[in-house]
Formats: C-alpha cells, sequence, structure tokens
C-alpha cells in the first residue's frame, strides 16, 4: 500500500511532508512517558508484523495494523504510524522517503478512521474493531488510487482498489482477533468507546 | 543481458523497465515488459553504467544501475535486506515481548 519515491508529482510529496509533519507535531504534544512506551512497542508490533508478507493475485501484502495502531493509541497512532513508515522505507524498501508524507498522510486516515469507528459506531467490540480494521486498510487504499489516478498513474482506480480491498477485509478479522485477545487477556489496554 | 524483477517474497513481477543507456538519460533506450517468470531482456549496446527503472503500475518501483564492462559483464542483483528467517525470529521476539507486556501483572498474587 505504499508509494515508492518517483511515482507521484515531487511538489506533492513535499506538500505532503508538510502535513504529516504538521500532523505529527499536533498529535504528539504533550505525550507521557508512559504513553510513548506504549506508542513505541505498537509502532515496533506494527513494524515488525509488516515484515510478514502474504501474496494477493501475486502481489506481496502485509497487514498495517492501521485499525488497532487507531483503536489503542487514540490520535497518538500518528506517531506509531510516521515511526513504522520511516523504518520501513529505510530498512524494508516499502516506499521511499521522498514519498514518506504521502505514505503518512495515506494511512495516517487510516489510523485515525480504526480510532473514530471504535469510538462512534454502536454494537459489540468485535464488530467495532472489525470496522476499524477495515477501514483502516481500506481508507489509506482508496486514497492511494485516487492519488495514482490524479497522477495518470498506473493500472487504474478499481484494479488498485479491489487488491486493496482484499487485504482490507483480512485486516478487519486479524484486528477483531487482537481485539478479542485483549479484551480476554487485558481488557484495561482498550479504551472504551465513550473515552 | 536478462534481469529478473522479483518481489521481496520472490514473487515474479509483471512490470514495465525502462532502460536507460549510459549516454542518454532522458530518454529511454527501451520498454520492456517481464514475461510471467519476471523476466526481461535487451542487448545493451555501449559500456557504461545503464539504467533500469522496474514498475508495477500498482505503486511498486526500483531503480536500478547495472554498470556493463567491455565484455558485458552485469553486477548482481541486490538482496532484499531482512532474510525471512530473520524476519520469523523478530516477529517470535515480539510475540513473546507483546504477551508478556500483555500479561504481566496477572497471576496467583491475590
Amino acid at each position: 500500500m505504499h508509494v515508492a519515491d518517483g511515482i507521484l508529482p515531487v511538489t506533492g510529496c513535499v506538500a505532503a511532508h508538510i502535513a504529516s509533519s504538521a500532523c505529527l507535531f499536533v498529535t504528539s504534544r504533550n505525550v507521557q512517558v508512559a504513553e510513548a512506551s506504549k506508542v513505541g512497542l505498537a509502532a515496533a508490533a506494527a513494524f515488525v508484523v509488516s515484515t510478514i508478507q502474504f501474496p494477493v493475485a501475486g502481489l506481496p501484502a502485509h497487514f498495517g495494523l492501521f485499525g488497532l495502531l487507531g483503536i489503542l493509541l487514540g490520535k497518538r497512532a500518528f506517531a506509531a504510524l510516521y515511526a513504522c513508515l520511516l523504518f520501513q522505507s529505510l530498512l524494508l524498501q516499502h516506499g521511499g522517503l521522498v514519498s514518506l508524507g504521502v505514505n503518512a498522510m495515506n494511512m495516517g486516515v487510516g489510523v485515525w478512521a480504526g480510532w473514530l469507528a471504535w469510538r462512534l459506531l454502536p454494537g459489540r467490540i468485535g464488530w467495532r474493531a472489525a470496522a476499524a480494521g477495515f477501514l483502516g486498510a481500506a481508507l489509506p487504499a482508496l486514497l492511494l488510487a485516487w492519488e495514482f489516478e490524479l497522477s495518470d498513474y498506473g493500472r487504474g482506480f478499481y484494479v488498485v482498489a479491489s487488491l486493496y480491498a482484499v487485504v482490507a477485509v483480512l485486516e478487519g478479522a486479524l484486528t477483531a482477533l487482537a481485539v478479542g485477545f485483549l479484551q480476554r487477556a487485558k481488557p484495561e489496554i482498550l479504551p472504551s468507546a465513550a473515552g | 543481458m536478462t534481469v529478473q524483477c522479483l518481489y521481496s517474497n520472490d514473487e515474479p513481477a509483471d512490470a514495465e523497465v525502462q532502460v536507460y543507456s549510459p549516454d542518454a538519460a532522458d530518454e529511454a533506450f527501451q520498454t520492456l515488459r517481464t514475461d510471467p517468470s519476471g523476466l526481461a531482456s535487451f542487448v545493451p549496446n555501449r559500456a557504461g553504467t545503464w539504467l533500469l527503472v522496474v514498475d508495477d503500475g500498482l505503486g511498486h518501483r526500483v531503480v536500478h544501475e547495472i554498470p556493463v564492462d567491455v565484455d558485458g559483464g552485469p553486477t548482481l542483483p541486490t538482496e532484499p535486506p531482512w532474510s525471512p528467517s530473520f524476519r520469523f525470529l523478530g516477529a517470535a521476539v515480539l510475540v513473546v515481548a507483546l504477551a508478556a507486556w500483555v500479561l504481566r501483572g496477572r497471576g496467583p498474587r491475590e
């Protein structure tokens, strides 16, 4: 779901860097020590999970845990995501430093959507977690497909979107499983819907 | 010269390969398409550093330089930085650490 360097126009990448830096500043202000360790651990988890790839229509797909990051960290999830993307671009050749801002904004929408879905949607915890996981992956995929369309790049909106829709469904299932485990093992980790 | 384009999970990439010769960096010398095995071939017509831009149209793109000497010998492609076994080990360590963190404080103390 990452955009590599050299695909989108440089001006767009620069604008996204500015926007993502602003988001990083706003969402990371006044972070407490306990929160920082939680953010760091969640970022590490997302990074390691992203190294485990599975094929979807021949492409190497991986989980991003966007919805789970949003559920566990709320607005702080953006910092975890940004750190994860930075190390992915440096170590795994996922995306690139020029397109880091674009990737952060695309997937940042995903983590915040996951956070909002968890907080606002009615129903059982499992369904809310699944919705958070699905939206957390589906929205970045739609943004990615739209940006490719705007840049007149790639195989078309529907090919890109449908490819990542499969990943979004799997991400929803994984998020529901992870939240179900946390609910049984340590429920205080999960912020309440009202919180 | 034949190049093989693989994703990091060793699946062959269905990608376009633009080949730039050492003396014309602004215009592609040739545009290739990988076959089902991810292979694409071209014939360099001079020595120097050739540039390959591989793009699958789905956001994955890599630029690779291939020095060609007078005998036509290329450099070997670079390996992914993390081997699958290293990734698995890292994942296992993290899962154990996470489980320990989540379950800390639980037990028959009270």
